[in-house]
């Protein structure tokens, strides 16, 4: 157990200042920022005109659909392959495979720590929506600061539904990222595989798609009747499984591993 | 000084690996190379070093024959055998976006050793003034002392080093060369390195192997390569009367043969030389010129080649 904390912490010392991190910070700050100018400019025609009673589920909302069917599913397939390029750019699988950790330590600590990229993503994205919400609010004198609680539970199981919902995208890319040293292959598969699923999104087997889940969610959460034998978290869940182990299965056989 | 003891630091009992589908890279391969030594693994371009490097650490699979380090088997102990291994193989790697310290920081993490000894390695690599400049930045030479120092960093037993003097100075190869005897001498550690440049090879290793074309060609102590080396070296004399000087040499059963404007004679050792020069003088025949052929590491190298091409040939 100590190996693989030793190894999450290198390599989440490894990932420092890489474009990969700097896209997680972006990418959550993104379109809230936008939210914020936005209510800054024309305060009456955006967060002035939400309900009270529903402010901060509007709030978010708004926020997340352009990310859920664009930028969440982009983001991700950039960020997993970089973080994967980090080790063929550097040349560093070598080094990373003479080093006394298992191969299953290799293998799984990186995938951890895409996820907890994944994890401080959306932590970003809830602080900045939240704060694209209070902003506007503290600076406009014609706009109030909504008095009802604030809903915790709606932003954790929406955050928590899209975070399900990008995990075998996630694992994809990653398995991807690891075999193919060129980063094209990985983004070009990852690009071209969202752009068809986006096609396919009016399909009824749409949610056999791995990379169709956070624009399926969206739908759903925003009253669209999608059938689906089982719920769309489920799913995803058992996609990203499924791919995880053939992965490491790949991985684990590949006879070249400098 | 650490006692050493007979098991090989690195043993591989009749190593044979070819790529998919491609032609055999490495055959039957024996090396042995024995505790507390420097060890020069030589060869040309596409020799199979670094393949046999791979093989040894575990990175290249499907490999027949066995490899054993510390008498234990790779890949079966593989972790065991990292743990006291460190490698360098063909370029740097390294995180180009990082400074050299968290480089280092990165490895001593999972090392789980000392944090002073970064500051050390650093040191005796030479670029502890590298402060926060990022590696990307570093000349190749500065790159070559941080993959160094990144080996050095859980103080290894066995150290495998693929072409570690390529891009440093003439300087910078003179240090390296010195630290690695430091290393050897002072703890014990047992230095395989490989290289193409035969001249640096010759002044720092203790044992050596030459490899062509996937096969061994030479293993032993570089004493034998050595004596090899005078068994073909050549004494070169010119004289005011080679014709005569010839004469009298084979009379005393030297194998003389006048060539040209001079004699020549198989390499002797010095004491018989001088005789050969007193004699001659003594027989009053004009010394000009006496030239011992230094058969260095290259030549030995290249006949060797050739006579592994010709035996191909018959």
């Amino acid at each position: 157990m100590n190996t693989f904390i030793h190894n999450f912490q290198s390599e989440w010392l490894r990932k420092k200042r890489s474009l990969a991190s700097w896209l997680v910070i972006t990418g959550g700050v993104f379109m809230p920022l936008i939210s914020t100018i936005a209510a800054l400019v024309y305060p009456d025609k955006t967060i002035g005109n939400y309900d009270p009673k529903m402010f901060w589920e509007t709030l978010y909302n708004n926020n997340i659909q352009l990310m859920a069917f664009f930028l969440m599913p982009m983001g991700v397939i950039l960020t997993t392959s970089l973080i994967t390029q980090l080790e063929h750019k550097n040349n560093t699988w070598k080094l990373l495979h003479a080093l006394p950790i298992s191969y299953m330590n290799v293998f799984f600590t990186k995938l951890i720590l895409v996820l907890i990229m994944l994890l401080q993503f959306f932590i970003i994205l809830n602080l900045c929506i939240w704060l694209s919400g209070t902003i506007p609010c503290l600076i406009v004198p014609s706009l109030k600061y909504p008095a009802g609680p604030f809903p915790w539970n709606y932003y954790l199981n929406n955050s928590l539904e899209y975070f399900v919902g990008l995990l075998p995208m996630v694992a994809l890319q990653y398995v991807l990222g690891m075999m193919f040293k060129n980063f094209l292959i990985p983004f070009g598969f990852g690009m071209s595989m969202f752009v068809s699923g986006l096609f396919a999104l009016k399909w009824e087997y749409a949610y056999t798609l791995p990379y169709n889940f956070t624009p399926l969610h969206n739908l759903q959460h925003t009253g669209a009747d999608i059938k689906t034998p089982l719920p769309l978290a489920s799913i995803a869940l058992i996609w990203f499984v499924s791919i995880t182990i053939v992965g490491f299965l790949l991985y684990l056989n590949k006879k070249d591993k400098s | 000084m650490t006692e050493l003891n007979d098991t090989p630091a690195l043993e591989t009992i009749g190593l044979s690996y070819k790529y998919p589908g491609g032609d055999e890279i490495l055959k039957n391969i024996h090396l042995n190379v024995p505790e507390g030594s420097i060890y020069g693994f030589l060869g040309p371009n596409g020799a199979g070093k670094t393949t046999t490097l791979k093989l040894v650490l575990g990175l290249l699979k499907g490999h027949t024959g066995e490899i054993r380090i510390f008498g234990e088997p790779m890949p079966k102990s593989r972790i065991q055998i990292l743990q006291q291994t460190g490698a360098l193989i063909e370029t740097p790697s390294l995180y180009g976006h990082l400074t050299a310290m968290e480089n280092l920081q990165a490895m001593q993490l999972i090392y789980s050793c000392n944090k002073s000894r970064m500051k050390y390695v650093l040191e005796l690599t030479g670029i502890a003034y590298t402060g926060s400049k990022k590696v990307s930045k570093f000349s190749l030479g500065m790159k070559q002392r941080l993959s160094i120092a990144m080996t050095l960093l859980h103080s290894p037993k066995l150290l495998i080093l693929d072409e570690p003097v390529n891009g440093l100075d003439p300087n910078g190869i003179l240090e390296i060369r010195e630290l690695l005897q430091k290393l050897n001498k002072a703890e014990g550690m047992t230095i395989i390195i490989s290289s193409h440049l035969l001249a640096e090879i010759e002044k720092l290793v203790s044992d050596i192997a030459i490899i062509h074309k996937g096969r061994l060609q030479f293993q032993g102590a570089l004493h034998e390569l050595m004596q090899k080396k005078q068994e073909t070296s050549a004494i070169m004399i010119r004289t005011g009367n080679n014709e005569a000087a010839t004469s009298h040499l084979i009379a005393q059963q030297y194998a003389a043969k006048q060539i040209k404007n001079h004699i020549t004679l198989p390499g002797l050792p010095d004491k018989d030389l001088a005789k050969i020069i007193h004699f001659l003088v003594s027989n009053n025949i004009e010394i000009f010129e006496v030239v011992q052929q230094q058969n260095d590491l290259e030549n030995i190298f290249m006949n060797m080649l050739q006579e592994e091409s010709i035996s191909t040939q018959k």
